[in-house]
């Protein structure tokens, strides 16, 4: 089944293969160099800038990977002859699931290899430091299975529109004291939006040298509520 | 044996609630499906159809009542043995080749030496020439008939089958109706069950028929037992003198066909009696031209049903 889901997924994995060339030239940092430009703006790059690149690209894979994959199913009726075969939808899309990630991860961890021997002919940066990039993927990839599994289109939309809130929001709290919510709310709003704070503190807790498991297991905790509600949907709601 | 006991089911979402109440898509069907039967389901559109198919799949939940698959839930028992199944709307992602599409239907039933296999039922259904053809642009003949090779992938016990003939030209369907002769005859205890709007086809593939009306079982119609005692016969006879009043005398009650003075409905108690009463006729000098049984057609019977 893999190698079939693999093939059916070819124009998605070259989406994102497209998506981290993108990421790669949009960071002057990792591939303008001394003799290209005054000064090597490749020792300005930080292990910030390798680790939420890869961050948002294995964010921005999940998405990629599982937009429309229950949804469509759905909609369009592709279910009926599938599921007449002696498959368990669960199974079924629970497989899905877990190969977007290790496609989204591979990506990633492609990226965090190449990115650093481009930018620096060394590796810098730990594989530790794609752990921030695994918890976001679970995140969003929990996010978009429930989506998916909820609403007949538009859950990878929503998802990434979720991630630019949830930034909006985060920036709103930190530079604006004076927002027109109760700290109660708040609190609410931060607790039920995507955990990118403490992914933020994950990252923190890994630069100097450390790691934040609550952080870790919160943001783990996040992701995996939705994904068990998306499981839980696609089990018990009826097929239309 | 499948059976439907006292099935509801009602759809009853927000938007069903807000136009005033749930739609009562079935309403109390029971319905017995034995081992190596076909039943075939008709019954105007709305009638409840897709919904009893649905239910047989596991895809909908009754409201009320009971599915049985050989004793296991709907969905149990499609999970672990598989249904051979062809949907109305045969829908399978355009951008899927047909080998591909047969190929991922394989993997999904674990067919073993699927590559094989899946060649056999292209060969079978005779689109093996389309095998690298994107799905979206198979003809609906096409789509139907691959849509049949992905049933016949794996050895199964139950066949459903929904409008399967649509879209097939009149070879095909011929065809298809052997297709589903010799998936039967592969496994005696094979069970079948069609929904068609083609009585024609039905008659001819299906052991009984149910007439759904309403969400309701109107009429369960056996097709193979016989058709009352007696059947009436239809007889006519070469326009000779004395023919009409040695038919009038031979068979009592003979009734002339409008506008056919010479053809008569006549009825006998057994076909005995109809090879005796024949003899005595040709014995007075009458030529015979036809004399047969007259059954009802399924189409006739469904629309006689319930009156």
């Amino acid at each position: 089944m893999i190698p079939i889901l693999l093939r059916q997924l070819r124009w998605r994995i070259a989406a994102l293969a497209l998506a981290g060339f993108l990421f790669y030239m949009n960071d002057p940092a990792l591939h303008e160099h001394p003799a290209e430009s005054p000064g090597d703006v490749a020792e300005l790059l930080e292990p910030f800038g390798i680790s939420f690149t890869i961050a948002n690209l294995v964010t921005l894979g999940m998405v990629v990977m599982l937009a429309g994959f229950i949804a469509t199913d759905r909609r369009r009726g592709y279910y009926r002859l599938a599921f007449s075969h002696p498959t368990r939808p669960l199974a079924f899309y629970g497989l899905r699931w877990v190969l977007s990630l290790a496609v989204a991860m591979l990506a990633g961890a492609f990226f965090w290899l190449f990115a650093q021997l481009a930018a620096w002919g060394e590796v810098r940066v730990g594989p530790a430091f794609l752990l921030q990039a695994l918890l976001l993927a679970v995140v969003y990839g929990g996010l978009t299975a429930f989506f998916s599994a909820l609403v007949p289109r538009g859950d990878g939309f929503l998802a990434v529109i979720l991630f630019f809130l949830t930034d909006l929001w985060l920036s709103l709290v930190q530079e604006s004291p004076v927002l027109p919510f109760t700290p109660g709310v708040r609190a609410a709003i931060s607790f039920v939006l995507p955990p990118h704070s403490a992914v933020s503190d994950v990252y923190n807790a890994l630069l100097s040298g450390g790691l934040a498991p609550g952080a870790a297991a919160y943001a783990l905790g996040y992701g995996l509520f939705w994904l068990v509600l998306a499981g839980l949907l696609v089990k018990y709601r009826e097929w239309p | 044996m499948i059976r439907f006991t006292d099935v509801v089911k009602e759809f009853a979402g927000p938007l069903a609630r807000a136009r005033g109440g749930p739609v009562r898509a079935l309403d109390g069907v029971t319905l017995e499906v034995p081992p190596g039967t076909a039943l075939g389901i008709v019954g105007p559109n709305g009638a409840g159809k897709s919904t009893l198919i649905r239910l047989l799949l596991g895809y909908i939940r009754p409201t009320r009542g009971r599915v049985e698959v050989h004793g296991m839930a709907p969905r149990g028992y499609v999970e672990t043995h598989g249904v051979a199944y062809v949907s109305e709307l045969v829908a399978i992602p355009p951008s899927w080749t047909t080998r591909g599409a047969l190929d991922a239907y394989a993997a999904l039933s674990e067919v073993e030496h699927a590559r094989a296999r899946v060649g056999e039922v292209m060969e079978r259904m005779e689109i093996a020439e389309l095998a690298e053809r994107r799905v979206g642009y198979l003809s609906k003949g096409n789509l139907q008939r691959l849509a049949m090779a992905q049933a016949l992938l794996a050895p199964r016990g139950v066949m459903v089958l929904d409008e399967p003939t649509s879209g097939l030209d009149p070879e095909w369907i011929a065809r298809l109706r052997s297709v589903v002769a010799e998936w039967r005859a592969e496994d005696p205890a094979r069970t079948v069950l069609i929904a068609s709007h083609n009585l024609d086809e039905l008659e001819r593939t299906a052991d009984r028929v149910a007439v759904l009306q309403g969400g309701r079982v109107h009429e369960l119609l056996d097709l193979r037992a016989a058709e009352g005692v007696n059947p009436p016969y239809r007889l006519e006879v070469e326009d000779t003198p004395g023919a009409v009043k040695a038919v009038h005398e031979i068979f009592p009650g003979a009734l002339p066909e409008e506008g056919a003075p010479w053809a008569f409905r006549v009825d006998a108690r057994s076909p005995r009696e109809v090879s005796a009463r024949l003899a005595a006729l040709l014995a007075r000098g009458v030529v015979v031209r036809a004399l047969a049984p007259q059954r009802l057609s399924l189409e006739e019977r469904v629309r006689g049903a319930g009156r």
